[in-house]
């Protein structure tokens, strides 16, 4: 479903060049539930506008099912928007028109995308995601936890296969925020739609199948549901190691590398002067 | 289903009810604004249009005339012209029209039969015509009979060629001869169609309709008047009657091959048409700068407006939605609003039309009979224009939001473009060349005949100004906040720091407050300027507070050949007869000899109109203003020392390098003189710029040199003369008189004239509108910023600062930044004024004349009264917000922007 290699995005702010991603790869198959997971600036939520069509990558490339995003013209870019992705923002602001009600919001969404609007499929949805009951009420009347459930059917308003959700349940309090996690699971497992949630809560992220984490703009470690976190290693055999851990080891800017059988040891040069 | 684009169009509205509120506001008055200067125009036209048409002497009367080339039938084509000229032209022309025809035979040999049927030798070439219905009265005689064969004629003709009552005349024709008696003579009427026919009825033996059907004369001439209804005109209809008028030669000739159309009075009727367009022109561009005003603010409102919906405009991008389905997805709101403000804004036409029509002065309203208002197409077509104009200038910022996506909203956040303020700057650097290269051209004198860019040029020169006010101003503000940060109090840092920080967003109230004001002191030194020189021209166009002119007797002293006199001489009435009347303080003869050639040492120098005076008596009777005429004391009594002296006019002096103490041969009516140069003068009592190059010399030596001619008689008058009483003296005197002025009247006639009173009218509607637009806009711009600063101020009290401070900051920042823009505002309009005044031209070939700026006190208090008001107003919301001002909820109301 998605395919990332290499994919790089530099910003160019007040003449200053950001790295935001520095050659990331990433798989994510049809119908997985992943995680992205990173502290703040890792490039997280630069990933998923790039996933999103909201904005282009630098280098590198990025597919999503058969839509090549680095070769997408704004109108293109319109496009995959309306049919591939949606979207799930932080900011209930940014999910619902304030003064149309959950279900002109679904509507209205529907009609976007050029699909004929449908009361009885915009109820399911807002059934699925557990706020049927409160289809005639405005965002101002709901709670932040249902404003969230309501963004999560209007995203899935024009059935896209793939939900981009960017920190979801941040503002909202843990039983809300689990509420909002279960309604996305269950549309993971119903209608089978591919989401990659944005998070940096290791408590979300173990819900979905898979959780990845990004640092500096790389995929650093990757982690599934019941297994321990594992390192990744890129399409050129690189891997990133926690600073923690190279800390603790005494290996500054450089290490030796060995195999013994089927491990591979990484040490200080300093231990072991006569390896040198 | 289909109702979700109404939900969305009501919950739109509903969401920002105060700002939509504001920018119908704005709409309304674009709409009213532009729909009332046509329906202004053509209303005061209206009111000047119809007495003129009732006073005038000689009515619109169309004379068509048509004679037979040949002999031949030609009733089928006579009779489709008669019925275009009865039923077609005068709907084509918008009026109905009386229509006279008086068809007759063509012109024929008529004898008179003398005694046993001899036929006198005289033949005379008349024409026989059937006797009108009415219009004509019998002189002598009687009425012809029905049926007989009869005549009667006028009474000039019957004179003339000896035809008395009972006079046999025998008629010479195509089928035999004829014999009719004259039995009357007739007087043909003074007025009424028949009037104009005078000529057609001069040859014509005029018999019983009955007989003229029997003898079935063929037709030979035929002409007809045409006398349009013109109580009927409107100013509305004068063009569909002036293109009517110049259509009917085509379409009579078209009809019936020779035949003529000639129109009377046609000339003053397209003279007053293209006034009407002219005033309506000028007051359109008089006002456009305020038009221009109330689009700004419309643009201001619909940022705010978009500003608020950027995050839906982000929504539905990130949706997929195209930029161009965006703007789509807005259009019915914007197509609402402009619909409701064409309802409402030409609902406000009439209203303010009368009250423009009320208006004599700049800001002055008298009682006076309401306009009578009606609102055309044009007019709707004008509001209709500003609707869509405004709004689709209002659609502007809607279209550079629609590009952004939450990505680019994000980063925007972050950094402010420099090249955007780099074209920003280059823009305002690029407009201030361009007004100042236009200010140079005009004080030049090149250019001043293009009239919209002269009447702009102010406008732009304070948008100019409030642009570089607004620079120096965050100059200023950064040397404040940053100098002297801390040392100032907390309230007073913060709102230096507020002037300095929140410029962008305060910019174009600033820059609107600058111009309302500027715009409002030229407003008001236009219109006393424009009546100070109202009341300098009528001084020197009447020269006096009372003009007299004494008819003289005229004896012919050598005809010419042809019968026209060559030469005459004038017997001069007593002067005499002018002393003593009551009111009267002083009184002196002025003579104006047209045309006096001039040569100095053989040279021709072309010619000049020659003055006479009496210089003692004129310095008491003549009105001198001394910025038109400097020293006219010194000039008089140089006059008076020297007999031959002679005062030039400052043209006449720069054109034939005369100077003081030249001497020059002035010739006037074959009698020729020498005169010495004693001094040179601008302008003169009596003489207007455009009346030309004159001279001025003594009268008596004029009277005595060159022959004797006619004189006015000036008088100066008491305070409170009574013109009644010196016209009641006169005619008990028995003083004949050709003409008569009085300045008082001249004056308030002036004060009539509607372009005058166009111009008071408009000046005060588009002031009145500017302050309004600037109130709204200053209420606006509070009521946002107190919105954006609600976190703010939130933490600013959570962090110890005390209501008081904050109110005390929020005042001293409005204070200061409206303070520093009103101050400019009203220096740069006076400043406009200085500059672009003195060379306004109010009519083609009439400059006004170079008379002081009148200043202004009184109205720039005025303003800055309104402006108080205004900013107390705005104080007031200030302080019920603080009152209202909940901590937590603002704390909270934080966690979301």
């Amino acid at each position: 479903m998605i395919t990332c290699e290499g994919l790089v995005k530099i910003y160019r702010a007040s003449g200053i060049e950001v790295f935001a991603l520095q050659g990331l790869d990433l798989r994510v198959a049809q119908g997985e539930m992943v995680a992205i997971v990173g502290n703040s600036g890792s490039g997280k939520s630069t990933l998923l506008n790039i996933l999103g069509g909201l904005d282009h990558p630098s280098a590198g490339s990025a597919q999503v099912a058969d839509w090549d995003l680095t070769k997408l013209t704004d109108r293109q870019r319109d496009a995959y928007r309306r049919r591939v992705a949606g979207f799930v923002w932080q900011n209930s602001g940014l999910n619902l028109i304030p003064y149309l009600s959950a279900q002109e919001n679904l509507l209205l969404a529907m009609q976007i995308a050029g699909v004929k609007p449908d009361q009885a499929e915009a109820r399911r949805l807002l059934d699925l995601v557990g706020v049927g009951d409160r289809q005639a009420a405005l965002p101002s009347q709901m709670s932040g936890g249902e404003q969230q459930r309501v963004a999560v059917a209007v995203a899935l308003a024009h059935k896209p296969p793939l939900l981009l959700a960017d920190e979801p349940t941040g503002a909202l309090d843990a039983s809300s925020g689990q509420m909002v996690l279960e309604a996305l699971q269950r549309v993971n497992g119903e209608l089978g739609t591919t989401i990659l949630l944005v998070t940096h809560d290791m408590g979300v992220a173990a819900l979905a199948g898979r959780s990845v984490r990004i640092r500096d703009g790389k995929v650093s470690t990757e982690a599934l549901r019941g297994e321990g976190e594992m390192v990744i290693l890129d399409t050129a055999g690189r891997l990133q190691v926690p600073r923690k851990i190279l800390d603790a080891a005494g290996i500054g800017r450089r290490a030796t590398v060995t195999l013994r059988g089927r491990t591979v040891l990484l040490r200080s040069p300093d231990e072991n002067p006569s390896t040198r | 289903m289909s109702l979700l684009p109404l939900r969305i169009l009501a919950g739109r509205l509903r969401q920002a009810a105060h700002l939509t509120l504001l920018r119908l506001t704005g709409l309304v008055l674009a709409v009213t604004l532009a729909a009332a200067i046509p329906t202004f125009v053509s209303a005061s036209m209206e009111r000047v249009l119809q007495p003129l048409l009732a006073q005038r002497e000689d009515p619109l009367a169309v004379l068509v005339g048509w004679r037979a080339a040949e002999a031949g039938e030609y009733t089928d084509q006579v009779a489709a012209l008669d019925r275009y000229l009865r039923e077609e032209w005068p709907r084509q022309a918008g009026l109905s029209a009386e229509v006279t025809a008086l068809p007759s035979s063509r012109q024929t040999a008529v004898q008179r039969v003398g005694e046993e049927g001899r036929l006198l030798p005289a033949k005379r070439y008349l024409r026989l015509a059937p006797l009108p219905d009415q219009g004509l009265t019998l002189a002598t005689g009687r009425w012809p009979e029905a049926g007989a064969a009869e005549v009667v004629l006028p009474a000039a003709v019957a004179s003339r060629y000896d035809y008395p009552i009972g006079a046999v005349l025998r008629v010479a024709g195509d089928e035999g001869a004829l014999s009719v008696t004259v039995v009357g003579t007739v007087q043909p009427p003074e007025s009424g169609p028949l009037a104009h026919l005078s000529g057609a009825l001069d040859g014509a033996l005029l018999t019983s309709g009955a007989f003229w059907e029997q003898q079935q004369v063929a037709l030979g001439e035929v002409s007809w008047v045409l006398l349009p209804e013109t109580s009927q005109v409107r100013t509305a209809g004068i063009p569909s009657l002036l293109s009517a008028l110049a259509d009917l030669p085509l379409r009579v000739s078209q009809r019936l091959g020779g035949a003529e159309v000639l129109v009377t009075p046609i000339t003053w009727i397209a003279s007053f048409a293209q006034q009407v367009a002219q005033t309506r022109r000028f007051l359109l561009v008089l006002l456009t700068p305020v038009f221009l005003l109330v689009l700004f603010f419309v643009i201001a409102t619909a940022n705010v407006l978009v500003e608020h919906r950027r995050v839906e405009v982000v929504v539905l991008r990130s949706r997929g939605m195209s930029p161009l389905r965006v703007v789509g997805h807005f259009l019915p709101e914007s197509a609402l609003l402009a619909s409701v403000a064409l309802f409402l804004g030409m609902a406000l036409v009439g209203p303010l039309v009368r009250l423009m029509g009320l208006s004599a002065g700049f800001l002055q309203l008298v009682g006076r009979p309401a306009l009578p208002v009606q609102i055309d197409l044009v007019a709707v077509g004008y509001g209709l224009t500003a609707a869509l104009l405004a709004e689709a200038a209002s659609l502007w910022p809607l279209l550079q939001a629609v590009r952004l996506t939450v990505v680019t909203m994000r980063q925007e956040a972050i950094t402010r473009s420099p090249a955007l303020e780099a074209v920003q700057g280059m823009a305002e650097l690029l407009l201030l060349a361009l007004v100042g290269y236009a200010t140079w051209r005009l004080q030049a004198g090149e250019g001043g005949g293009s009239e919209p860019l002269h009447l702009a040029l102010p406008a732009l020169f304070l948008v100019g100004a409030g642009l570089i006010t607004l620079r120096l101003f965050r100059l200023l503000t950064a040397l404040l906040w940053r100098g002297l940060g801390t040392w100032l109090s907390p309230s007073l840092s913060l709102a230096a720091g507020w002037l300095h920080n929140h410029t962008g967003r305060y910019r174009s109230l600033s820059l609107m407050l600058v111009i309302t004001l500027g715009l409002g002191v030229y407003g008001a030194a236009f219109a006393r300027t424009l009546e100070r020189d109202l009341a300098a021209r009528t001084l020197y166009r009447v020269g006096a507070d009372l003009v007299l002119q004494p008819s003289w007797e005229v004896e012919v002293e050598e005809w010419d050949s042809t019968g026209s006199p060559l030469s005459y001489s004038y017997k001069e009435p007593p002067y005499s007869a002018l002393a003593d009347l009551p009111g009267v303080a002083a009184r002196t003869q002025v003579q104006t000899r047209k045309q006096a050639a001039l040569s100095a040492g053989g040279r021709n120098l072309g010619k000049a109109d020659l003055l006479g005076i009496q210089p003692q008596s004129f310095g008491r009777v003549a009105t001198f203003l001394t910025e038109l005429t400097p020293q006219p004391r010194e000039a008089l009594e140089a006059l008076g020392r020297e007999e031959r002296g002679v005062l030039l006019s400052q043209a006449l002096a720069e054109r034939t390098r005369l100077a003081p103490g030249d001497r020059l041969q002035v010739t006037h009516n074959d009698a020729s003189t020498e005169l010495v140069v004693v001094g040179v003068l601008p302008h003169w009592p009596g003489r207007l710029p455009e009346d030309g190059e004159f001279l001025v010399a003594n009268l008596p030596f004029l009277q005595d040199e060159l022959a004797l001619a006619p004189y006015a008689v000036w008088f100066r008058l008491e305070p409170g003369a009574d013109l009644a009483a010196i016209a009641a003296a006169l005619q008990e005197r028995a003083v004949r008189l050709s003409s008569a002025s009085d300045y008082r009247s001249v004056l308030a006639e002036g004060r009539r004239n509607p372009f005058r009173l166009g111009i008071y009218a408009t000046l005060s509607a588009g002031f009145a509108v500017a302050l309004l637009v600037m109130a709204l806009t200053y209420l606006l711009s509070v009521g946002l910023t107190l919105q954006g600063r609600a976190k703010e101020l939130g933490v600013l009290r959570a962090m110890g600062l005390s209501p008081g401070e904050i109110a005390l900051a929020l005042y001293s920042e409005q204070f200061l930044r409206t303070g520093v823009s009103a101050l400019v505002g009203l220096l740069a309009g006076a400043q406009a004024a200085a500059l672009y005044l003195p060379v306004l031209r109010q009519q083609p070939g009439e400059t006004l004349l170079p008379l002081r700026l009148a200043t202004t006190g009184g109205d720039q208090i005025t303003l800055l009264a309104t402006l108080g008001v205004t900013l107390a107003i705005g104080l007031l919301v200030v302080a019920v917000w603080m009152r209202r001002l909940n901590l937590q909820a603002v704390l909270r109301l934080g966690e979301d922007s």
